[in-house]
């Protein structure tokens, strides 16, 4: 057992020895993907000292430097390691695969070939620069990623920016960086939630090659405006150490550091609008998913009491960016100014929380006091759909105090006097029991047929009545009255003057016959001077008048006539102005008829 | 004459035969509409009340009802409408004046009215003393007087009745003419003269009559606004501060 032990180890031994003095012969390039106007460095290296070496041909390349020989020899706990290295820097003439071909070495008169190694050759990168650059080796392996969410969000949806900053495994990040630019989201509102205290480090891939990654910042944005929107980089300067080809005096790589600004590539949101369509009218630009409600500290108090409500919203959306809606308060109630009352917390999903105002009410008058119902409308973009929440209805009893409110006086009540007479603590009244009852509709009278015929047909009476004396009186015409009433009229006609001469003698004759002249020249129509009494006669008894009254008026005439020179009694000038009134009355009767 | 006694007759019947029943009717309906308000049972209050109404019945405490059991159920419009309906039958009636107070308490909108000149106030106030019929009545009373008078002077011999009778019918005469004038004033009045309360919560006027017009102001339910003119559905209305806008019809009821 022991010698089979001691047998193994011994063959293993052996075995070893030749492999530790194998000879190695191999081509190493700096990288095997290059831009067309970068720099390619090869190393052909053995493990023994060789000659003759023999290049390759290196077509589609540029031999800048080189053959350039090193030989390196050390002894490690007495065991000697030694390369001999040749070296070529080249610069690539196309693009494309290229292959490097076989070098050739003659080491212990024994010939060495190094394996082929093909390079890809891409379009021009932006800055040229070699392997050995720690600049170069920061940028390459340390990036800035910008995720977004969602690249087309409604407006005001909710969207997150999660800044990533990825390392790979040959650089590490031991020093804080600094904020270079950080972008300023114009045309959102943003919300960033800064990492706190020790980063994570989370193991993640990018673009297919193990990184590590911290989570620098994540910001929520609320489009404020539709269509293309632009989301600024945000630049960080950041120490990255770089492992660099010196090493320390035990062998170790040295780090170099090198800072670096990085920074996430613009990113574009396409925003788009809310649909207008089924828009609800107290729509006021909540996006997100909410409750509503409508609150009150307290529904029956007194006159001076205070009570709150609350008009609240909570839930997950766009909160603090949207008009709450506000209640229409009773005129009774003095309202204090709204306070805010915000509970929101920002999360990488949004903002949530509950968001509300608060108003102060102390009523002025007692009764009941609806205030409405009041209702809130959001959009969901999830369902993509207006949702409308209805708050109950409010009624606030206000129980004891006065009728009136006291800060508030109605022009009308004090001219009702209404005001002094209902004392304090009057109620509302209860219903009446009982009732008078009148019809609704009443025929109006005013500018009817009626109205007019009513108001026009009295006045027609008057002339009815004129009409009807007048006919009454002529047919009744012979009365003694009537005959009266026009021998008085006559006589006030033709006889005034003499009349008023009668106690004069001789101015009565004189008026008397003048009298009798003016009569029978009106109803003759003859001149003064056809008067004579024979042609007076003549007339008179052409007209149809009788004989006798004729001769009567002749023998007035004559009697005037001679009055006038033969004074005669008193008693005869009465006597006479009776006659002739008599006559006159008489003549004009049978004239006109 | 017989005949003309006979047909009165038959008309003071017919009057009464169809009255009495829809009187009796309206009781009915009112007792019912009390007993379901005392039970707290509005709606179904309300449900009687109005049958009276359709029964072209109305008086102040059937309106004043209709206005309390509103209140209770928190409707301000119709609560304020009724109101003012019985305040038009029995302008001065005290428990309506003091529970429309409650209800303007709870409206939104101060009404208060804008203040009027002397001028105006006086001038309305002696236009509604009475009713339009009212006025054209004592009209045609007064020119019946002052036809009798008038007839009586010229049918008198003496001169001092004659004169005391013309001086009297010619009062008379006046006192017509002005009645006849008052009532077209009252007539004309009362077609300026046109409320409304509003019933919507929240009524948007507008500057012209048309929905796309801009919006002016906007007034809340059981507001009373005066009715200035009408164009189609649409009422141009006047606020108790003196805001005029237009408005749809349908938001208000006409008082």
């Amino acid at each position: 057992m022991q010698t089979t032990r001691s047998l193994i180890l011994f063959l293993a031994l052996i075995m070893a020895l030749p492999a530790m003095a194998q000879v190695s012969f191999e081509a190493r390039v700096s990288k095997k993907r290059l831009g067309i106007n970068e720099r390619l460095r090869v190393d052909f290296e053995m493990n023994m000292d060789g000659d003759n070496f023999r290049p390759p041909s290196f077509d589609g390349f540029r031999v800048l430097g080189g053959p350039n020989q090193s030989i390196s020899n050390s002894w490690i706990n007495g065991r000697r390691t030694y390369s001999k290295t040749y070296s070529f820097f080249l610069a690539p003439q196309q693009k494309g695969t290229l292959a490097i071909g076989q070098a050739v070495i003659e080491i212990d008169e024994v010939l060495y070939k190094s394996s082929p190694v093909s390079v890809e050759i891409t379009e021009a990168v932006q800055r040229s620069n070699d392997d050995s650059n720690a600049d170069y080796l920061a940028s390459e392996n340390v990036h800035l990623v910008a995720e977004v969410s969602d690249t087309t969000p409604y407006l005001n949806e909710a969207i997150t920016v999660v800044y990533k900053l990825y390392v790979s495994n040959e650089v590490s990040i031991t020093a804080n960086w600094r904020e270079i630019d950080a972008p300023k989201y114009a045309d959102f509102w943003s919300q960033s939630i800064d990492q706190k205290g020790q980063m994570k480090i989370y193991e993640g891939d990018y673009e297919g090659e193990p990184y590590r990654y911290v989570i620098l910042r994540t910001t929520v944005l609320y489009p404020q405006k539709t269509g293309p929107l632009e989301i600024e980089p945000l630049t960080l300067d950041v120490p990255i150490d770089v492992r660099s080809n010196k090493r320390d005096f035990i062998g170790r790589f040295m780090m170099t550091r090198v800072n670096k600004t990085i920074s996430a590539g613009r990113q574009t949101i396409q925003a788009k609008p809310l649909p207008l369509t089924e828009q609800p009218d107290d729509f006021s630009g909540a996006v997100g998913d909410f409750d509503f409600d409508l609150t009150a500290s307290k529904t029956l108090l007194d006159v001076g009491e205070s009570l709150e409500i609350k008009v609240g919203v909570s839930g997950t959306g766009n909160l603090k960016l949207f008009e709450l809606p506000k209640p229409n308060f009773p005129n009774a109630l003095e309202v204090y100014e709204p306070t805010r009352q915000d509970k929101i917390k920002t999360k990488s999903s949004g903002m949530t929380g509950s968001f509300g105002q608060q108003y102060t009410i102390v009523p002025q008058a007692q009764g009941a006091f609806p205030i409405q119902s009041l209702s809130f409308s959001y959009f969901d973009p999830k369902k993509e759909i207006y949702i409308t929440k209805t708050s109950q209805p409010l009624v606030i009893e206000v129980e004891n105090g006065p009728v009136l409110p006291t800060t508030l006086s109605r022009d009308e009540d004090t001219e009702t006097g209404l005001a002094e007479e209902i004392p304090a603590n009057r109620g509302f009244k209860y219903i009446k029991l009982k009732s008078d009852w009148q019809t609704i509709k009443t025929k109006p009278f005013f500018n009817t047929r009626i109205f007019w015929l009513w108001l026009l047909l009295p006045l027609g009476l008057i002339p009815l009545w004129y009409a009807y004396r007048n006919w009454h009186a002529k047919r009744h015409g012979d009365t003694t009255k009537n005959t009266i009433r026009r021998s008085r009229h006559l006589a006030k006609k033709y006889l005034s003057e003499a009349k008023a001469q009668r106690h004069n003698h001789a101015n009565f004759y004189e008026a008397l016959e003048r009298a009798l002249h003016n009569f029978l020249k009106a109803k003759l129509n003859i001149a003064t001077s056809d008067l004579s009494q024979e042609n007076t006669a003549h007339l008179l008894a052409q007209k149809g008048l009788d004989e006798g009254v004729v001769a009567q008026f002749i023998s007035l005439l004559k009697r005037c006539d001679m009055a006038r020179y033969a004074p005669s009694l008193q008693g005869a000038s009465d006597r006479d102005f009776d006659a002739a009134r008599e006559l006159i009355a008489l003549m004009d009767k049978q004239l006109s008829s | 004459m017989m005949k003309t006694r006979i047909y009165f007759g038959l008309l003071v019947f017919g009057l009464l035969w169809s009255w009495a029943p829809l009187m009796a009717q309206a009781d009915n309906y009112f007792d019912q509409g009390k007993e379901l308000y005392r039970a707290e049972r509005y709606h179904d209050a309300i449900k009687r009340w109005e049958a009276v109404l359709s029964l072209n019945q109305q008086s102040s405490a059937l309106y004043f009802n209709l206005g309390n059991a509103h209140y209770q159920l928190n409707e301000l419009g119709p609560s304020i409408y009724y109101y003012e309906k019985a305040l038009a039958l029995t302008p001065n009636d005290r428990d309506v004046l003091a529970n429309r107070g409650f209800v303007q308490n709870a409206l939104i909108d101060v009404n208060q009215p804008m203040p009027k000149t002397l001028w105006a106030k006086w001038n309305e106030q002696v236009i509604t003393l009475q009713t339009t019929k009212q006025w054209a009545i004592m009209a045609v009373l007064a020119m019946i007087g002052f036809v009798t008078l008038f007839l009586v002077y010229s049918w008198s011999m003496s001169s001092s009745w004659k004169r005391g009778f013309f001086a009297l019918s010619m009062c008379c005469l006046v006192i017509s003419m002005c009645a006849v004038l008052l009532a077209f004033k009252s007539d004309q009045f009362a077609a300026q003269d046109r409320w409304a309360i509003i019933f919507e919560p929240e009524l948007i006027l507008r500057s012209g009559p048309r929905a796309s017009e801009s919006v002016v102001f906007e007034l809340h339910e059981g507001t009373k606004v005066k009715i200035l003119s009408s164009e189609g559905n649409w009422h141009l209305i006047m606020s108790q501060d003196g805001r005029e806008g237009w408005v749809l019809a349908e938001s208000m009821w006409e008082l």
